[in-house]
């Protein structure tokens, strides 16, 4: 086989403080991007596959389908099949994380370094040339429908996914990466090899490393494992932004000793400059929301407030309490009061500090580092941005933060769980959120 | 064709355990320092000898509203928001957690801050306030963590394993509690806990990050060295728990309508059998192996989605656990199957001299992926060691016991905990508005 490196090494210390410099960037002789950050302090290392896409790769009619064919397609390849790649597995102890958002999905491996090639390798293979023996072809049916039947049980798991009815009906992101009972019970070996051979293609897969393995290494690691993925790929459309109009509530009836509530509401996409103090403001909110919801009134023990990371973006708060009608018009009322009434300074800088700590956690881990070169690289075109946070959030002032709350928070998307016989129904209104 | 192929070798992977040192204060204070320059962060833990396993009929539930109330305030910050105002300006992230055999406290902060944040955990461990006032506010709080669990997927199944295998004191298992005692906690009771057990002999300060040996020493000493000693903690003469006398099947409604199954054995307790737990420990990682019988019967050519057959290591509740995941409509058959395999287990045919290699060497390889980071090693990997072995001599001694376990070992602790022994069985699938049997 002919290996081209096209190799682009960019030292990066020197463009900006907070972007680490042992970070490098080079792509296989297919054209899929590599960004690898080489860690050495240890010997773990860390490898995620990105296939760009997401719910934007599905249709009403495959959602899930991409997750299961490629947890098929981990069962075993024609060079590993069954028994050698649990063989294999057996002996590298490897640990495979996956996971399947609107944006993308994400495989990723953690290992001891000496075992980095001959998994990778299996990995390569088993994408190119997935086994998809019968009988494990059913068995990740059964454990798949088992692990939605678990979500679906769990009021605490469904309850994002209720506010998803109140926020987001007919957009994108309403195609659901994890799959439906249905749809998952009507895959068949076909589709699932459509599936691998349309998406497993050079233009739709981004590669992290963060680990010991200096990148030239690393290339001729990934070159013999991943070279041989066909070119090509699909060019997905600007995700459309959330067009909720109106505050709008959805309420699920269910037999719970204690309600579940989850408001989400418009977030800035990603790459725009509001972002990051939109995130800033929220996680300033989520430290009000303990203080009041928490602390003084003992409505709940779990609150709290964030953005997502996607291309499009919501913010969101969440409770659960035995009053939900008091603890939801609270939850309101401290994001309303953030955003007409600044609050102390001090409480935002303490915010930025806990929000630094956090950075450099996960600057130790190498699953939080392969994830943040990846995520930030989909969502914003540049992975460095995972990096610059920090260069403008010590500028944030309690006014800002009330200010971009004030531009993108209007109307609120809100799913409760709740025993309707116990908490009158008549009391469950949307909250205004301003 | 294979692109690469792996050589086995005897012990190609030494366990390299993160480096520490370990001192003893004047007032008991076990204190255990990881340096690790990998991020400037520092993570301080406590671990105390302490849990439900401390508790009573009266008292389950304490042990984790103690926790609780760990953060409402203390001498020198008077109520939790003067505590969280702190946390802001030092950058703290802190949590603490309550098990059935331990509590722990633990704080993560930028080491340009590591000795404000040593201070900062001293005056939480040492002198918390007890406010009745903000006990009635935290029972809500702790009301609403308990009611939050009676939904999860698994609740009817914990709450059978309970009743089941600890028949005993099941509340010894239950860091919740329940809400009678949680509803009546009062000062007095946390007073008494924090007399028998929060107390420097009882407890181990864990400092793991960005910090020099010497230093973090020195200010550990400096910082601590006014904890009162208390020498009242019975925690080490606290009876067995587990208790299984008789061989039992206990059918768990599955509300999501998930199968599962498991069967339970009583194992060796790290403090009276020591020396059972090595073998143990191989053979449950030998068990894990997908490319052996065990997987193999079961799952690749079985009802199960998904199989494990492991000792978990405690002091008073160690357990042989297998379960796995399976369809609810084959969960009986499932069970069946289980049970015939594990009656194989003690045939000296069942084991590849190979496959003892390989569960030793994945137990390394365990190792060194569970101490990633220093909060890995200051959270999750000393203070279980400290605690259910007692000190971490054992922790440091794993390998070299490992390396010398011999299929007879483990043919051995097969004959002692498993064959002709008693056991429970779990079954969670839908029980179609039966009750649980």
């Amino acid at each position: 086989m002919k290996i081209i490196f096209l190799a682009f090494a960019v030292l990066l210390g020197s463009l900006n403080a907070s972007v680490p410099g042992n970070v490098e960037e080079f792509t296989l002789s297919n054209g899929i991007p590599v960004i690898t950050r080489t860690i050495d302090n240890n010997e773990i290392e860390g490898v995620s596959l990105f296939i760009i896409g997401g719910s934007s790769a599905l249709t009403e009619e495959t959602q899930g389908l991409e997750r299961f064919s490629l947890e098929c397609a981990m069962m075993g390849s024609e060079d590993y099949p069954g028994p050698e790649w649990r063989e294999l597995m057996d002996r590298t102890q490897a640990e495979w994380t996956s996971s399947f958002n609107y944006d993308y999905s994400r495989y990723h491996l953690r290992c001891i370094r000496e075992d980095l090639p001959a998994l990778l390798s299996a990995f390569g293979n088993s994408l190119l040339n997935p086994e998809l023996e019968e009988q494990a072809f059913e068995q990740v049916r059964t454990s798949t429908i088992q692990d939605l039947q678990e979500k679906y049980s769990d009021p605490d798991s469904w309850i994002w996914f209720v506010a998803n009815d109140a926020f987001m009906p007919g957009h994108t992101y309403r195609r659901l990466p994890d799959g439906t009972l249905e749809t998952i019970s009507g895959f068949t070996i076909d589709d699932v090899s459509n599936m691998l051979e349309q998406r497993i293609r050079s233009g739709n897969l981004l590669i992290t490393h963060a680990g010991p393995t200096q990148p030239q290494e690393l290339q001729n690691i990934l070159e013999l494992a991943f070279g041989d993925i066909p070119e090509g790929g699909q060019e997905y459309p600007q995700v459309e932004p959330f067009a909720v109009n109106t505050d709008t509530i959805v309420v699920q009836h269910r037999e719970v000793p204690t309600a579940y509530a989850v408001v989400k509401f418009n977030a800035p996409p990603q790459g725009h400059e509001d972002l990051l103090p939109f995130r800033t403001a929220v996680t300033v909110v989520y430290d009000l929301l303990w203080q009041v919801l928490r602390t003084d009134y003992a409505l709940t023990y779990a609150t709290y407030s964030g953005a997502t990371n996607y291309r499009e973006n919501w913010g969101y708060m969440y409770v659960s309490s035995p009053q939900p009608v008091l603890a939801c018009s609270l939850m309101a009322g401290v994001l309303a009061d953030v955003i007409e009434n600044p609050v102390d300074e001090d409480i935002v800088r303490g915010t930025i500090e806990k929000s630094r700590t956090r950075a450099n956690l996960m600057a130790a881990s190498k699953d939080d580092q392969c994830w943040m070169m990846g995520n930030f690289e989909i969502c914003t075109g540049d992975w460095r941005n995972a990096y610059t946070v920090f260069d403008h959030i010590s500028e944030l002032s309690s006014a800002d933060l009330s200010a971009v709350l004030d531009r993108w928070v209007e109307f609120g998307g809100w799913g409760i769980i709740a025993d309707t016989t116990v908490v009158s129904i008549d009391h469950l209104q949307p909250w205004p959120l301003k | 064709m294979k692109a690469f192929t792996l050589l086995l070798l005897p012990f190609v992977i030494s366990l390299s355990a993160a480096d520490f040192e370990t001192r003893q204060l004047e007032n008991g204070l076990t204190v255990i320092v990881s340096p690790d320059d990998t991020s400037p962060v520092v993570t301080i833990c406590i671990a105390v000898k302490t849990g439900a396993t401390c508790e009573t009929p009266e008292t389950n539930g304490l042990a984790h509203f103690y926790e609780h109330m760990f953060f409402k305030g203390n001498e020198a910050l008077p109520d939790q928001t003067a505590y969280n105002r702190r946390m802001g300006e030092l950058g703290i992230l802190q949590n603490g957690t309550t098990y059935p055999e331990r509590v722990q406290y633990f704080l993560t902060l930028g080491s340009e801050n590591f000795q404000e944040g040593l201070e900062f955990m001293y005056d939480a461990i040492t002198s918390p306030l007890f406010d009745m006032e903000e006990m009635e506010r935290e029972r809500e709080v702790i009301m609403n963590e308990h009611d939050r669990g009676l939904t999860h997927p698994f609740y009817n199944l914990s709450l059978a394993r309970e009743e089941v295998i600890y028949t005993d004191a099941p509340w010894r298992q239950s860091p919740i509690g329940v809400p009678e005692v949680i509803q009546a906690a009062a000062p007095p009771a946390m007073h008494a806990f924090q007399e028998h057990y929060y107390t420097p002999d009882n407890s181990a300060l864990i400092i793991a990050g960005d910090v020099e040996y010497e230093e973090a020493f020195r200010l550990a000493e400096e910082q601590f060295a006014g904890w009162e000693y208390g020498g009242l903690s019975n925690y080490d003469s606290l009876p067995r728990l587990i208790s299984i006398e008789r061989d039992t099947t206990v059918f768990v409604d599955s509300p999501s309508g998930a199968g599962y199954v498991s069967v339970v054995y009583e194992g060796p307790s790290i403090s009276t059998n020591p020396g059972d737990s090595y073998p143990a420990d191989v053979w449950g990682s030998y068990l894990s192996l997908m490319s052996r019988e065990f997987y193999t019967d079961l799952v690749t050519n079985g009802p199960f989605i998904n199989i494990y057959g492991s000792y978990y290591t405690q002091r008073f509740s160690p357990s042989i656990t297998f379960a796995g995941m399976v369809p609810p409509d084959r969960a009986e058959e499932a069970l069946a199957l289980l049970l015939e395999e594990i009656e194989q287990l003690q045939s000296p045919d069942y084991y590849d001299e190979e496959g003892l290699l390989l569960a030793k060497e994945d137990l390394y390889r365990h190792r060194i992926l569970a101490e990633e980071t220093s909060r890995d090693v200051a959270v999750e990997s000393m203070p279980f060691w400290w605690v259910v072995a007692g000190s971490l001599d054992y922790y440091v001694t794993y390998q070299d016991s490992l390396d010398v376990v011999e299929p007879s070992d483990i043919s051995e602790f097969i004959g002692t905990w498993i064959v002709n022994k008693p056991r429970v069985a779990f079954v969670l699938m839908p029980l179609d508005g039966e009750e649980n049997r």
